[in-house]
């Protein structure tokens, strides 16, 4: 047998789904084979619980780790990396738990502020450094400003307040009673400094939604008019702040010209 | 080619638990090894505490993913990620393991045997090749511990050997793998440290195991048992130009129970103890 036939073999005979005696294995081979299948699943999992700890005490041991099992087996790991097999878990949840969105939701949080906690070191754009940037802005300049946000940052709809659960498990507190939302709202993850941060925005939220698209600080400002009527100018100028604040800003450039 | 420069010494693993330890710089030790893909990232706080920690001490990249046994080839993408991280730590040395971890773009993030054949030690040394050439350094493998044994055309210790013949690569010699395979296979764990060759053995991991059902399984979760340190003993005698290191992955104690562990290798090693003895 050539190394790549048993390569293959062997790998199969480690990862495949169901139970196994190795019947086509010599039997001197089969313990082994047992101790590698073993450590497979239980290293897998394993892992998944240490990056999903928080869906992990949600859904108990038993649930959490029969989700593992079949994440393994739907998305088994492509990678170099261990730290990758949680990828798509969210969505792995969403099947096993269709009536029980906050455990789909959860996860996401959890995999994101992963992902945050090592996105690239994007410097942010810091509120003295816009205030230098936009002191000149004419009003066609405020209109054409467009923004971009640091490389970790990620946005998603949720219908329950999956945040508020990850909160209450973190600090040992009670978990809210009721954790669906009224309507879906958009929650936000990205790092500050060194420390990953996620906040659920309010009516915002259209507007970040249309700075994502490439939308100028105009559009946003339009977005949030039809939402809250004249007030959203102010509304955007705000939520912008408020953003940069926090570090969520990465640059922001308007294309108008300046005063001089 | 950068080469190995030579470095004898005590260290331990920079694990998250001894972070605060490290930044201190209050650790007597003489090196940490770092699991490479741990640091493999694009920021964020792995980055930032790891190169603080490079101002502090030396430091060495161990890693768990090359699969240089993989009989389709090395990962490129893999190899890039490890070289941009190697030329940011500028580290002593890049070590990684005998053994292969998956095939067709799967992995199974464990190290799996090699069978210890003519085509298998051809696949290894041209991939041993490749990776030297791409991260531009003479690198360092592992003993892996084994679980089960093809049919082979030689001993592990004469792969190992041959290996270093033909790439020109230097070995990391488990001690505890060494001695955890012997069990498991029931070879004389002296007489294989007798086939290595002297001058390419750099540096020695130390660890604990555990007993499972039908052999002993390398777990890393236990203090060095009294066996290990015996053939450390014998280990030392032979190799004398090498660091030594203990790993803890799990149930990872106080920093203070691994330097005492670190204290009896320096008094066991008979080399020169450096930093705080």
């Amino acid at each position: 047998m050539t190394m790549v036939d048993l390569q293959r073999r062997f790998h199969a005979a480690v990862t495949s789904p169901g139970e196994t005696a190795f019947e086509d294995w010599d039997p001197v081979l089969r313990p082994g084979l047992a101790v590698y299948r073993n450590a497979y699943r239980a290293r897998l999992i394993e892992c998944l619980r240490s990056t999903f700890e928080k869906t992990w005490t949600w859904i108990g041991d038993e649930s959490f780790d029969a989700a593992a099992a079949h994440h393994l087996i739907v998305k088994p790991p492509q990678s170099w990396t261990l730290d990758d097999a949680g990828a798509g878990f969210d969505e792995t949840l969403a099947q096993l738990f269709p009536n029980d969105p906050e455990v789909a939701e959860l996860a996401w949080l959890e995999w994101q502020m992963q992902q945050a906690f090592i996105a690239a070191d994007d410097p942010a754009l810091d509120a003295a450094g816009f205030a230098a940037l936009s002191k000149d802005f004419t009003e066609e300049a405020w209109a054409s400003l467009r923004v971009s946000f640091v490389t970790g940052m990620r946005s998603r709809r949720v219908r329950t307040d999956c945040g508020a659960v990850w909160t209450a498990i973190a600090t040992d507190r009670e978990i809210p009673a009721d954790i669906l939302l009224a309507e879906a709202r958009t929650l936000v993850v990205w790092r500050q400094g060194l420390s990953p941060r996620f906040r659920m925005l309010g009516s915002e939220a259209a507007g970040l939604e249309t700075l994502q698209q490439g939308g100028t600080f105009g559009d946003m400002c339009e977005t949030m008019v039809k939402r809250l009527g004249a007030s959203g100018i102010e509304e955007a100028g705000r939520a912008l702040g408020v953003w940069i604040a926090q570090g969520l800003v990465r640059r922001a450039e308007a294309s108008a010209q300046q005063n001089r | 080619m950068t080469e190995i420069p030579p470095f004898t010494g005590f260290g331990l693993g920079l694990r998250k638990d001894h972070y605060a330890d490290y930044l201190a710089g209050t650790v007597p030790v003489d090196f940490v090894e770092i699991i490479s893909e741990n640091f493999m990232v694009d920021g964020g706080r792995p980055l930032f505490t790891l190169d603080a920690v490079r101002e502090r001490y030396p430091v060495v990249m161990h890693g768990v993913s090359m699969s240089i046994g993989s009989a389709a080839g090395l990962d490129a993408g893999y190899l890039a990620r490890l070289k941009r991280l190697a030329d940011r730590v500028n580290p002593l040395w890049v070590s990684d393991h005998l053994c292969w971890t998956g095939v067709a773009g799967h992995n199974t993030h464990d190290l799996l045997p090699l069978p210890y054949s003519e085509e298998a030690l051809e696949t290894v040394c041209r991939n041993i090749l490749h990776a030297q050439e791409t991260l531009g350094r003479t690198l360092l493998f592992e003993n892996p511990s084994s679980y089960l044994a093809f049919d082979a055309d030689m001993t592990e210790a004469q792969f190992l050997a041959a290996m270093c013949e033909r790439t020109g690569c230097a070995l990391l010699l488990d001690v505890n793998n060494v001695y955890v395979s012997s069990v498991n296979h029931g070879f004389d764990p002296a007489a294989y440290l007798d086939a290595l060759p002297v001058s390419r053995v750099r540096q020695i991991h130390l660890a604990g195991h555990s007993r499972g059902q039908d052999m002993l399984i390398d777990t890393h979760d236990a203090p060095v048992c009294a066996d290990v340190w015996a053939l450390y003993q014998l280990a030392c005698a032979r190799f004398t130009s090498v660091a030594t290191m203990i790993e803890r992955d799990d149930a990872i104690p106080p920093i203070d129970v691994l330097l005492s562990e670190l204290d009896i290798a320096r008094r066991l090693s008979g080399h020169g103890a450096r930093y705080a003895a």
